[in-house]
């Protein structure tokens, strides 16, 4: 069956995914804990892509995966910056955290599932404003210590830099993303081919800051 | 996408996509730039306590050659003078009394007042770089290493002409080899010394080796360092923007290095 030129940069986007989930293997022994997390994360990416890229093959409703994929990645990430900031164990408000959007996420799927074709896109909205502050909290920490070195060089500032352009400008995507699905299948296409470019940003940000992160 | 409806509401998100990715990009380029700035500034600090730093030391070094030419002028013509005045006297008695006890005792004082004016003099040699001053670096040199050579050790000496460095390059480099040779006599129980001073494109070396105990530098660099002078060494060093090396290991002798520029 030929594919469409959006399907087929859509397919694509896997490659960073692949390249980012390489880089952690090659490097996870050296990486330290908060960033092993970030590890983590890309092989979660990976295998949530391998599944629903075969049930999408087959034909298979793959939406059901959209809150599983969600609720570990935004696990992952509280984690990484709890972790990453008090240098220990997850404090108490990141567990918190975790479960209550883990429960909302189950929740909000349960409620759309009288409309198997629409996204569950409220927990994303909630994610995207999150992830957006742990990334500007971080910027801001930056402002606050002078000597924190160079920006560049800091494994966490890639990691931050690729969620905020990320989840900014996916936060408009994931407001109208239902409203698109049923507007118009170009539309649609248009918009996932979008979401496709700024993921492959993203990945390849994660690559990056896994490949110079310094030896724990 | 045909109808207007669709190119509009097209246009009004993938707009609002594009500012908020606009929105992110100023956070990112704003939080770079104030970075820089900060740690540029960051950088120019320690460059002004460097600095600060840098002044404190040259003060230091400049009131300790004060202070030395001081006690060096106080020891010469003060005790010195009065020493002389002494052997003097005791002379006399020796010549004046028909006591052979007497006489013997003024020859034992007469022994113990001549060490104890050798011992002034060297003790205002090493104070004062007077030889440096009349002489020049090269014989100045040469005179510290015949010093070591009067006290049983072998010594190799290979100067290329340096009179004609600054007098504080001269001075700096005098001053070390001086705490180079007083290290080789107190610690390294040293067969074999060798001086050498040259003159490479830009710059003046002085490298002084020993084949004695030497020390590991890394193990014990705390407790060496203070009784060896190795700071003082490379304040003077770093005062003229200069390195110092020391290559050492335990029973491999020690080889110490400044290099200077011109």
């Amino acid at each position: 069956m030929p594919y469409s030129r959006e399907q087929l940069i859509i397919l694509a986007a896997v490659l960073p995914v692949l390249l980012a989930s390489a880089v952690a293997a090659y490097r996870f022994r050296a990486l330290a804990p908060a960033l092993r997390l970030l590890a983590v994360l890309v092989w979660w990416a990976l295998a949530t892509e391998i599944v629903s890229r075969v049930f999408w093959f087959y034909k298979i409703n793959n939406l059901f995966l959209w809150p599983i994929y969600m609720s570990g990645e935004f696990g992952l990430l509280v984690g990484l910056y709890s972790l990453s900031r008090r240098r220990g164990a997850l404090s108490r408000a990141a567990w918190l955290a975790i479960i209550a959007f883990g429960l909302g996420a189950v929740a909000e799927q349960r409620w759309r599932a009288s409309q198997p074709l629409l996204i569950d896109n409220l927990a994303r909205l909630v994610e995207s404003v999150v992830v957006i502050g742990l990334a500007l909290s971080y910027a801001y920490k930056l402002f606050r210590e002078a000597g924190a070195g160079e920006f560049w060089r800091q494994s966490l500032s890639w990691v931050s830099a690729g969620l905020l352009l990320f989840f900014s400008a996916n936060f408009f995507i994931y407001l109208f993303i239902n409203f698109a699905l049923n507007y118009s299948q170009h539309l649609n296409y248009q918009i996932w081919v979008a979401h496709a470019a700024l993921n492959s940003l993203l990945y390849l940000a994660y690559a990056y800051a896994l490949w110079i992160s310094p030896a724990k | 996408m045909d109808k207007p409806s669709e190119i509009e509401f097209a246009w009004l998100l993938f707009g609002g996509v594009g500012a908020m990715l606009l929105l992110a990009v100023v956070v990112v380029v704003t939080l770079i730039i104030y970075q820089r700035k900060s740690y540029r500034q960051q950088m120019r600090l320690q460059q002004l306590l460097l600095d600060h730093q840098r002044e404190m030391i040259k003060s230091v070094v400049g009131s300790q050659e004060s202070e030395r030419e001081r006690i060096t002028r106080d020891l010469h013509d003060e005790i010195g003078a009065s020493l002389s005045v002494a052997k003097l006297f005791i002379r006399q008695i020796k010549y004046d009394t028909t006591d052979d006890g007497v006489a013997k005792l003024a020859d034992q004082a007469s022994e113990v007042l001549a060490e104890t004016v050798k011992s002034i003099r060297d003790i205002v040699q090493n104070l004062s770089p007077a030889n440096l001053n009349r002489l020049g670096l090269n014989k100045a040199l040469g005179i510290l290493l015949a010093r070591l050579a009067a006290a049983g050790i072998r010594t190799q000496v290979h100067q290329e002409p340096a009179d004609d460095l600054s007098e504080a390059r001269q001075l700096a480099l005098y001053r070390i080899a001086q705490e180079i040779v007083g290290n080789i006599v107190k610690h390294a129980a040293a067969r074999h010394v060798e001086l050498r001073l040259e003159r490479p494109a830009g710059g003046v070396r002085l490298t002084v080796s020993d084949d004695g105990r030497g020390f590991d530098p890394a193990l014990a660099p705390a407790a060496l360092a203070p009784g060896m002078g190795l700071g003082g060494m490379n304040a003077r060093a770093g005062l003229l923007s200069g390195a110092l090396t020391v290559v050492s290991a335990p029973g491999q002798g020690t080889r110490v290095t400044l290099e200077l520029p011109v």
